[in-house]
């Protein structure tokens, strides 16, 4: 890897962690996601700034090209991070569905008790 | 048995008071709840104004949504078992006792099955079907003639199960789910109408595609 390719990596990583920050700042990033991309930033530091640990990487994983390596275990993190997304929409999805459920049973509830005071 | 017909309703307003009605004079023993899965037309007035036992979803949660609730329904208010009955007039309740009386003998679920002892013709639409009997077939080992009727019923340990858990579309896969876990299934041969007003779920070649894949992949993937 080039230096060049180094400076935009940090670069990169320093941008988006001031992006992280601001969303967490506004309120529109829970802790609990934003440690996560904290991690995945923490690892694309490490690649950037520690050549000769990329340099293993490729090594290890018979990638020729070390930059090649590095985009492998990028795209690896952020196809975990779909993933995870996935997970937590389908819990949503599931809560959401509970809850309309649960407020439509109880106000028929409600609206039969209403109807059996009025009688 | 305290039974429960559920019947899910989206933009019924053409045959919802007739099938209800059909129901009270067939089975005035049977209870039955309508869920109205937020239709757009006036099905929720005529619910209203009719007096007909309803619920009233806030959101559209789709067929699944809707029957889930019914089950939660039936659940909530003790019934033994409970059955899935299309709002379009396309299911007929005088099938309903026979299949009561399997659950009593020990059936978990009853398919209210148009291919039971017919056969089927050679339409699109079976064809689809006889993939998905070929495929659960090959999962489970078990053969169930007619696994996308919407006329199920099910028995009080099913019906726990249905209400409670994610995954439970009342689907093929879900069935075939239920077999592996040991479920006893019995199908009975019923009459179906055509529908006489609304248009199917499933109408059109790409959501039948799509339908027949979710379903191909899920039983023989995920289930």
């Amino acid at each position: 890897m080039s230096t060049r390719t180094h400076l935009i990596l940090i670069l990169m990583t320093v941008f988006f962690f001031w992006v992280l920050l601001r969303g967490m700042k506004k309120s529109r990033l829970s802790t609990d996601i934003a440690v996560l991309w904290v991690g995945f930033l923490f690892l694309l530091v490490v690649l950037s700034i520690f050549p000769q640990f990329s340099a293993l990487m490729a090594e290890i994983m018979g990638i020729k090209t070390v930059i090649n390596a590095v985009f492998l275990v990028i795209i690896f993190l952020l196809i975990c991070m779909v993933f995870f997304l996935c997970l937590q929409v389908s819990v949503l999805n599931e809560r959401v569905k509970n809850l309309v459920q649960e407020i439509s049973l109880a106000e028929t509830r409600t609206s039969h008790s209403e109807d059996k005071t009025a009688e | 048995m305290k039974t429960c017909i559920i019947i899910p309703a989206y933009n019924e307003e053409g045959s919802i008071k007739r099938v209800v009605d059909s129901i009270k004079e067939e089975l005035p023993q049977c209870d039955y709840v309508v869920i109205n899965d937020c239709s757009k037309d006036s099905t929720g007035r005529i619910l209203d104004e009719c007096g007909l036992n309803h619920v009233d979803l806030l959101m559209n949660l789709g067929l699944a949504g809707a029957v889930q609730t019914g089950y939660k329904y039936a659940l909530e208010n003790g019934y033994d078992c409970a059955i899935q009955f299309d709002g379009d007039g396309q299911h007929q309740a005088r099938f309903i006792p026979e299949m009561i009386r399997e659950i009593e003998k020990g059936a978990d679920i009853v398919i209210g099955s148009r291919f039971a002892t017919k056969k089927k013709d050679f339409s699109l639409r079976m064809i689809g079907s006889r993939i998905l009997t070929l495929v659960l077939y090959l999962k489970t080992g078990k053969k169930i003639a007619d696994p996308t009727s919407g006329m199920r019923m099910l028995n009080k340990k099913m019906l726990f199960d249905y209400a409670c858990n994610m995954n439970r579309n009342p689907e093929p896969d879900t069935l075939a789910y239920q077999l592996k876990k040991g479920a006893v299934i019995k199908e009975i041969q019923v009459e179906m109408d055509e529908r006489s007003t609304g248009v199917s779920l499933y109408s059109g070649l790409m959501s039948s595609v799509k339908y027949m894949y979710r379903m191909v992949i899920s039983i023989l993937f995920l289930v």
